[in-house]
C-alpha cells in the first residue's frame, strides 16, 4: 500500500474535508462514532463503561474470528485457545517478570513497562501457537477444519487445566491485577475504569482499522476468492494452503490482543477463556451480526453482550437466561438471513426509499409505499419457494 | 463498506435511580433503545447481591441456595424487616465462569447498589472476585466455595487471596479433608484411592486429604487417583482403574450432575460390593439424596451442616420450617445461604448498612446458626463451623438420604496447621 503518493498531512486534510462537507459520509460518521465513543468515557456511568469495554473486546474478538470464517470461508471452533493464549501470556508474564522489570526500569513505571512488553510477549506467544496449529489445520476444510480447531483448542484447555510447571494455577487461574503507575509525578491506575476503557478503545480501533485495510487488500481480496471457490483460486495461481494459513495466523494474532485486554479487564486469566463454550461467543456473535458484513461481528457482539446484560436486569428472565438466548439466536438465524447488519443494511435501503416516495408524492404516497412493502414481504415469507439470495455483496 | 455503522453510543440517564434499563436490542435489524426505568427497589429497601451458578451442570447449587435465602428473606420481611426496612435480594448468574461473574458483581456493586454480597459456588470464580471485592470495600459472604485459598490470607501461599472483606460461613475443603483423614484413621484401610473432578477441586481434595491422614498418623497407602473431566457422560473407564487397583477405600468429591452420572455407572458396574467404603465429599449438597435413595446406605458422606445436629430449638425450627416450605430436607448450600441472609440483617440492624461496619461486626460478634454457634476465626475470616461426617442411610419419614453416627470434627486451627507440618505439606490451612 503506498502512501508516497501523497503525504499524510494532507491525506488527513482531505479527510477532514470529506467529515464536514458532502453529506454523510463515510468520515463524517467515522469522526462523529469516535467523539461519541471518546465522550462515553467521560459521561456514561461506570458500569456502562464496564459493559462497553467488554463488548468492545468481544467485538475485536469476533471481528478477528471473522476474518477467517466470513472472509476466508473457514469455521474455527476453537479460536478461544488464542483468546486464552493472550490471556495467560500476560498473566504469566506479569507473574514471573515483574520483580525484573521493575529493577530495570524502577518501581514507578514498572507495572506499565510490564503491562506493554507482557502483551507483546503475549502476541508472540499467540502467534507461535497458530503457526503449528494453522499449519496442521488448513490441511483440512468445512466440518474436518471445525473438527480439528475444536480438538486442538480443547487441547489447550485441558493443559491450562493440568496447570503444567505450576505456570497456570490450573483452573483457578491466573490473578491479572494492573498495578499503580508513577511517571514523573503522575499517578494513575491501568486498571482504572475510564483509563481502561480508553486504553481499550484505542487498541481495538487500531486493530479494526487494521483489519479492515488487510480484508480491502489484495491479500483479503484474494481470501474472499478462496472462500467462493478454492479450486478457482488455485487454477489462478494462488497458493491456497498457504495463504490460508497467513489468514489462521493473522486471524490468531488480533484474537490474541482480545485476550491480553480480557485479562485486564476480568483482572483473570481464567481457563473459560479456552474452553470451547468461549470460540461459540464468536461464533454465536459473528451469525447475529452477519458475517457477510464487515461490521457484523461487531453488531452481533453489542447485541449478545447488550441482550446477556438485559436479560440479567430482570429476575424473571435472568433465571432462564439461556432460554432467551437461544429464542434470540433462533429469531436471527431463521429471519434476518444476513445477521443484523443486514437486516440494518436493508432498513437503510427501506427507509430511503420511503424518503424517496415521500418526494415523490408526499405523505400519502410514503404510506402507501410502506403499505405495499409490508404486504409484499409478508407474501413473500409465507412463499416457501422464496429462498435466501444469500449473496449480498460486501 | 457495506455499514460500518454509526453505532448508537447512547448513554442512558445518569441520576440516581436504583436500576437503569439499557436495554439494546435488535428488533426488525434496527437496535432499539428503551430507556431507564426505576423498576422497584428505593432507599426503603436493603439489598444484598447473590452471586450463584443458576445455569449448566452447577446449578443444583443456585437452586439450592435460592431455597435458603428465600426462606430468610420470607421470615425477616414478616418479621418486620431490618430495622423497618424490607430486605430484597438480587441474584445473579455466574455461570461458573470467572468473566461473566465479575460483570455480574459489578453489576450488582454499582448499579444496584447492594449493600453487600454472598454465594459463590465455584472457587475459580470466588478467587477470581476476591481481590475486587477488597478494592470496592464491599463485604462478601461466601457460602459455597470451598478452595482454603479463598480465607488464606493474600501472601501465606501464592495462590491465597483472602482479604479482610471477604467471610466464609461454611468449612472449606481444608477443614472437611481433616474430618475425611478422622474418618480414614477410624477405618483402617489398607489403601485409598480417589475419583474426582479434573480441576482444582478435585486435586486439592486428593492433596489434602493425603496431607491430613499423614499428618495425623494415618498408617495407610495412597494407590489410585482418576481425574474425568467435568460434565463427563462415560465413567466406565475410570471406574475400572480404581476397581483394577482395588483401594479399600474411595473418596470422592464428584459433585453436580457429575455426581448423579457416576452414581448410576457405579452402581451398575458393582463399585458399591468391590469397595469397602466410599466417602463422597459433596453428596449431601443438593436434593439429590432425597430423590430415592441414590447415596447407596453404609457408605460415608460429609456435610457442611447436618438437619438433625445441632439438636437445638433454631436447627429444629429451620429444619421444619424449611420441609413444609420445600417439601424435602434442607441441604447445607440452602443452609449456608439462608445464615447468610441472617449475618446481614444481624450486622446491619447493629451497625447499619456502613460496609466497614458490617465487616467489623461479622468479625467481632459471636454468630449462632441452624449450624451452631461460631465465629469468624481472626486473619482468615473462616468461620469456626465444624466438619461432619456420617454414615449413609435412608429416612422414611423425610423420604430422604440422611446421615447417622455422625463424626463432628471440630479442630483447632493450630492441630490443622500442626497436622500439615507433621506431613510435610506447605498448603495453607485457609482456618
Amino acid at each position: 500500500m503506498s502512501t508516497h503518493d501523497d503525504s499524510v498531512t494532507s491525506r488527513i486534510g482531505e479527510f477532514t474535508r470529506d467529515a464536514v462537507r458532502n453529506g454523510w459520509t463515510r468520515e463524517r460518521c467515522v469522526v462523529l462514532l469516535s467523539l461519541g465513543l471518546l465522550l462515553f468515557g467521560v459521561v456514561a456511568p461506570s458500569f456502562q463503561i464496564y459493559l462497553f469495554t467488554e463488548f468492545l473486546i468481544i467485538a475485536l474478538f469476533a471481528l478477528a474470528f471473522n476474518l477467517l470464517y466470513g472472509y476466508t470461508g473457514l469455521l474455527s471452533f476453537g479460536h478461544a485457545m488464542f483468546l486464552a493464549g493472550g490471556s495467560y501470556g500476560l498473566a504469566i508474564f506479569l507473574q514471573e517478570s515483574e520483580p525484573y522489570v521493575s529493577n530495570v526500569v524502577g518501581a514507578g513505571p514498572a507495572p506499565l513497562v510490564s503491562w506493554v512488553l507482557g502483551a507483546v510477549f503475549a502476541v508472540s506467544l499467540v502467534i507461535a501457537m497458530a503457526v503449528p496449529i494453522g499449519w496442521l489445520s488448513v490441511r483440512l476444510e468445512e466440518i474436518y477444519f471445525a473438527l480439528i480447531t475444536l480438538a486442538f483448542g480443547m487441547l489447550v484447555y485441558s493443559v491450562i487445566i493440568q496447570n503444567p510447571q505450576g505456570l497456570t494455577a490450573g483452573s483457578d487461574g491466573i490473578n491479572v491485577l494492573l498495578g499503580v503507575t508513577e511517571i514523573g509525578g503522575a499517578e494513575f491506575r491501568l486498571g482504572d475504569r475510564q483509563i481502561y476503557y480508553y486504553l481499550t478503545l484505542g487498541i481495538v480501533g487500531a486493530s479494526t482499522y487494521g483489519i479492515w485495510r488487510i480484508v480491502n487488500s489484495p491479500f483479503g481480496t484474494i481470501c474472499k476468492s478462496i472462500r467462493e471457490s478454492p479450486e478457482r483460486a488455485a487454477a489462478l495461481g494462488v497458493d491456497v494452503r498457504f495463504h490460508r494459513w497467513m489468514t489462521f495466523i493473522v486471524s490468531a494474532a488480533f484474537v490474541g490482543i482480545a485476550g491480553v485486554l480480557i485479562a485486564g479487564l476480568s483482572n483473570v486469566a481464567s481457563p473459560y477463556h479456552a474452553h470451547w463454550s468461549e470460540s461459540a461467543t464468536a461464533v454465536v456473535a459473528t451469525v447475529i451480526g452477519g458475517a457477510t458484513y464487515f461490521a457484523g461481528p461487531i453488531i452481533g457482539a453489542f447485541v449478545y453482550l447488550y441482550a446477556r446484560w438485559g436479560i440479567s436486569r430482570y429476575p424473571a428472565l435472568e433465571a432462564h437466561w439461556e432460554f432467551f438466548m437461544g429464542v434470540l439466536i433462533i429469531l436471527v438465524v431463521l429471519y434476518f438471513k444476513v445477521g443484523a447488519a443486514g437486516g440494518l443494511y436493508m432498513l437503510r435501503t427501506w427507509l430511503l426509499d420511503v424518503q424517496a416516495a415521500y418526494r415523490r408524492g408526499g405523505a400519502n404516497a410514503a404510506v402507501g409505499f410502506v403499505r405495499e412493502s409490508a404486504t409484499n414481504k409478508l407474501r413473500r415469507d409465507s412463499d416457501a419457494s422464496e429462498s435466501d439470495t444469500g449473496g449480498v455483496e460486501r | 463498506m457495506a455499514g460500518k455503522p454509526c453505532t448508537d453510543d447512547v448513554q442512558n440517564g445518569r441520576n440516581g435511580l436504583d436500576r437503569r434499563t439499557f436495554l439494546k436490542g435488535a428488533a426488525g435489524g434496527a437496535a432499539v433503545t428503551t430507556v431507564a426505568g426505576c423498576l422497584g427497589g428505593g432507599d426503603d429497601t436493603i439489598s444484598l447481591g447473590a452471586l450463584y451458578i443458576f445455569s449448566g451442570f452447577g446449578s443444583l447449587y443456585g437452586e439450592e441456595a435460592e431455597r435458603g435465602y428465600e426462606l430468610a428473606v420470607e421470615e425477616i420481611n414478616n418479621d418486620g424487616g431490618i430495622d423497618g426496612q424490607d430486605v430484597e435480594i438480587i441474584s445473579r448468574d455466574t455461570e461458573g465462569d470467572p468473566n461473566a461473574g465479575i460483570r455480574q458483581m459489578t453489576s450488582l456493586i454499582e448499579e444496584e447498589n447492594v449493600d453487600g454480597l454472598f454465594g459463590l459456588d465455584s472457587s475459580s470464580v470466588a478467587q477470581s472476585i476476591a481481590p475486587q471485592v477488597q478494592e470496592y470495600q464491599m463485604p462478601l459472604m461466601a457460602t459455597h466455595a470451598a478452595t482454603p485459598f479463598l480465607t488464606s490470607p493474600e501472601g501465606e501461599h501464592d495462590n491465597s487471596v483472602g482479604n479482610e472483606w471477604v467471610f466464609r460461613n461454611s468449612n472449606s475443603l481444608s477443614h472437611d479433608m481433616y474430618g475425611a483423614a478422622q474418618v480414614a484413621a477410624t477405618l483402617e484401610l489398607d489403601e485409598w484411592a480417589t475419583i474426582g473432578p479434573d480441576y482444582a477441586f478435585g486435586y486439592e481434595t486428593w492433596d489434602y486429604f493425603q496431607a491430613y491422614c499423614e499428618g495425623i498418623g494415618v498408617d495407610t497407602a495412597f494407590t489410585e487417583e482418576q481425574f474425568p473431566a467435568l460434565e463427563e457422560s462415560d465413567y466406565s473407564p475410570y471406574i475400572s482403574s480404581i476397581l483394577d487397583a482395588e483401594p479399600d477405600g474411595v473418596i470422592t468429591p464428584l459433585w453436580g450432575s457429575d455426581l448423579t452420572t457416576f452414581l448410576g455407572q457405579a452402581e451398575q458396574s458393582g463399585w458399591f460390593d468391590e469397595i469397602e467404603y466410599t466417602l463422597f465429599s459433596v453428596g449431601m449438597g443438593t436434593d439429590l439424596p432425597a430423590d430415592g435413595s441414590p447415596l447407596p446406605e453404609g457408605e460415608l458422606a460429609s456435610t457442611r451442616y447436618d438437619p438433625f445436629e445441632p439438636d437445638t430449638e433454631e436447627n429444629n425450627e429451620f429444619r421444619e420450617t424449611y420441609v413444609e416450605e420445600y417439601d424435602t430436607l434442607p441441604t447445607y448450600n440452602a443452609e449456608g445461604a439462608y445464615r447468610a441472609v441472617y449475618l446481614y440483617r444481624n450486622a446491619i440492624e447493629e451497625a447499619g448498612t456502613n460496609a466497614d461496619e458490617i465487616r467489623s461486626t461479622f468479625e467481632e460478634s459471636e454468630h449462632t446458626g441452624p449450624v451452631g454457634e461460631y465465629a469468624f476465626a481472626p486473619e482468615t475470616n473462616q468461620a469456626t463451623v465444624p466438619a461432619i461426617w456420617g454414615e449413609v442411610s435412608y429416612d422414611d419419614e423425610y423420604e430422604s438420604n440422611v446421615l447417622d453416627s455422625l463424626e463432628v470434627s471440630d479442630p483447632s486451627p493450630e492441630e490443622m496447621q500442626q497436622a500439615l507440618e507433621d506431613a510435610g505439606s506447605d498448603l495453607p490451612t485457609g482456618v
